[in-house]
């Protein structure tokens, strides 16, 4: 009867560790969750993100050459409003 | 200006990548649409007729027509003569004849095709000829190679390349042009700041070595660290040293020019690289308006006076 006691003392003690150990570490998740601040997509003009891909616009509009490229044009464009420093760093001067 | 918006369009042409950007008021996007597609038909146009490297182009039909006159289209005559230019600019430094001298230091296709033994070059030629060898006749519009020579026009037409379609852009609040380093910049940034360019560390490529405030002009770089290859073990590179028709042995790893036009910045860049530190600077010096940054082997940079102007992080 005293070892079933202790037993179960002891396995309510693991239980309580364990629940410990969980609630400790979600706290610590939480908060690490909450100090990461929410991206702001629909008050910000600078969300107003668009991608269009243009793999067929044919070059018909140049005639002043010889040869005329009979490939269409390949080319991704995208349109956006952005901060100044984002296009800072797409400019970078090197060997060609 | 605000209630402007950045429209990119990337492409490839010229063997490299090529980055547009406008800026425009964000009820006028269309127009910076269409314009930004006129830049990319413009340099598939340039591409399509002046690479060396394709087969059906005007430059190699000239280029296997040697010895006799060649009636050039305006497009091949401009660059041509803007080649010679170029060359008495530099005391023949910069030499668009080297290309026989290109081809045997084993550059005789394509950058990304160069390891590809099964792919034949475009031509073969051989002698050795100078820009003094090439015959323009503006009259007749013909351009006339002496046998076995042949033109390269590289690095100079994809500089007059983006000259040209900055006239595209150039009634937009602000725009780049990025042609693999060769760039371009009209007016200003969204917040009305300059354009930053970082200026890149020929040996860490992932490293600026210094940030540059600029608006209204071109910056260029020319670098024997790029555009690298080995025959038989021996590690070459795509600028040739006219006065001995070798790859350039130079101490100076990359050269950077900033000027009005991408064309002319391009050409200091690589005459101030193969020159070496001291005359390299020298020449940079010699042109007004024309500044310059020279990184040498060891490490060491060597600015123009007026470079650190437009350095914002130094």
């Amino acid at each position: 009867m005293v070892n079933k006691t202790v037993k179960r003392n002891k396995i309510a003690a693991r239980g309580v560790v364990i629940l410990g150990t969980i609630l400790a570490s979600s706290a610590i998740w939480m908060s690490v969750v909450n100090s990461v601040k929410p991206v702001s997509v629909t008050s910000s003009p600078s969300s107003d993100v668009s991608l269009v891909i243009t793999p067929s616009i044919t070059n018909n509009d140049v005639a002043s050459t010889i040869v005329q490229p009979a490939v269409p044009l390949q080319s991704v464009v995208t349109t956006q409003t952005t901060t100044p420093k984002q296009t800072i760093s797409r400019l970078r001067t090197r060997g060609s | 200006m605000s209630g402007t918006v950045e429209i990119v369009r990337s492409f490839a042409a010229m063997n490299t990548d090529v980055e547009t950007i406008v800026w425009v008021p964000a009820s006028d996007r269309t127009s910076g649409e269409k314009a930004l597609l006129h830049v990319q038909e413009f340099f598939t146009e340039v591409e399509a007729n002046l690479s060396r490297f394709k087969q059906e182009s005007e430059l190699s039909l000239l280029n296997r027509t040697g010895g006799f006159p060649f009636h050039a289209s305006p497009l091949l005559f401009t660059a041509v003569t803007m080649a010679k230019e170029a060359a008495q600019m530099t005391g023949g430094i910069f030499d668009p004849a080297i290309l026989p001298d290109l081809l045997a230091a084993g550059y005789d296709r394509s950058f990304e095709k160069l390891s590809d033994n099964a792919e034949s070059p475009v031509y073969q030629l051989n002698g050795r000829f100078t820009w003094q060898d090439i015959t323009l006749n503006r009259d007749l519009s013909t351009i006339t190679l002496p046998a076995g020579a042949g033109i390269d026009l590289g690095g100079i037409v994809k500089g007059w390349t983006v000259d040209r379609v900055s006239e595209i852009l150039k009634d937009f609040p602000g725009y780049a042009i990025d042609a693999g380093g060769d760039i371009k910049l009209g007016g200003r940034m969204e917040d009305g700041d300059p354009w930053l360019v970082g200026v890149v560390n020929p040996i860490d490529e992932q490293d600026n070595l210094t940030i540059l405030e600029l608006t209204d002009c071109a910056v260029c770089t020319s670098s024997t660290q790029r555009r690298r290859w080995k025959v038989d073990g021996v590690t070459a590179h795509h600028l040739i040293d006219p006065r001995n028709r070798k790859p350039a042995i130079s101490e100076v790893f990359s050269a950077t020019v900033i000027a009005e036009s991408a064309a002319i910045a391009e050409v200091i860049a690589k005459t101030a690289l193969i020159l070496g530190p001291d005359e390299g600077m020298q020449f940079i010096r010699n042109h007004p308006g024309v500044k310059g940054i020279l990184v040498l082997s060891d490490g060491e940079l060597l600015r123009s006076a007026d470079f650190r102007e437009v350095e914002c992080v130094r």
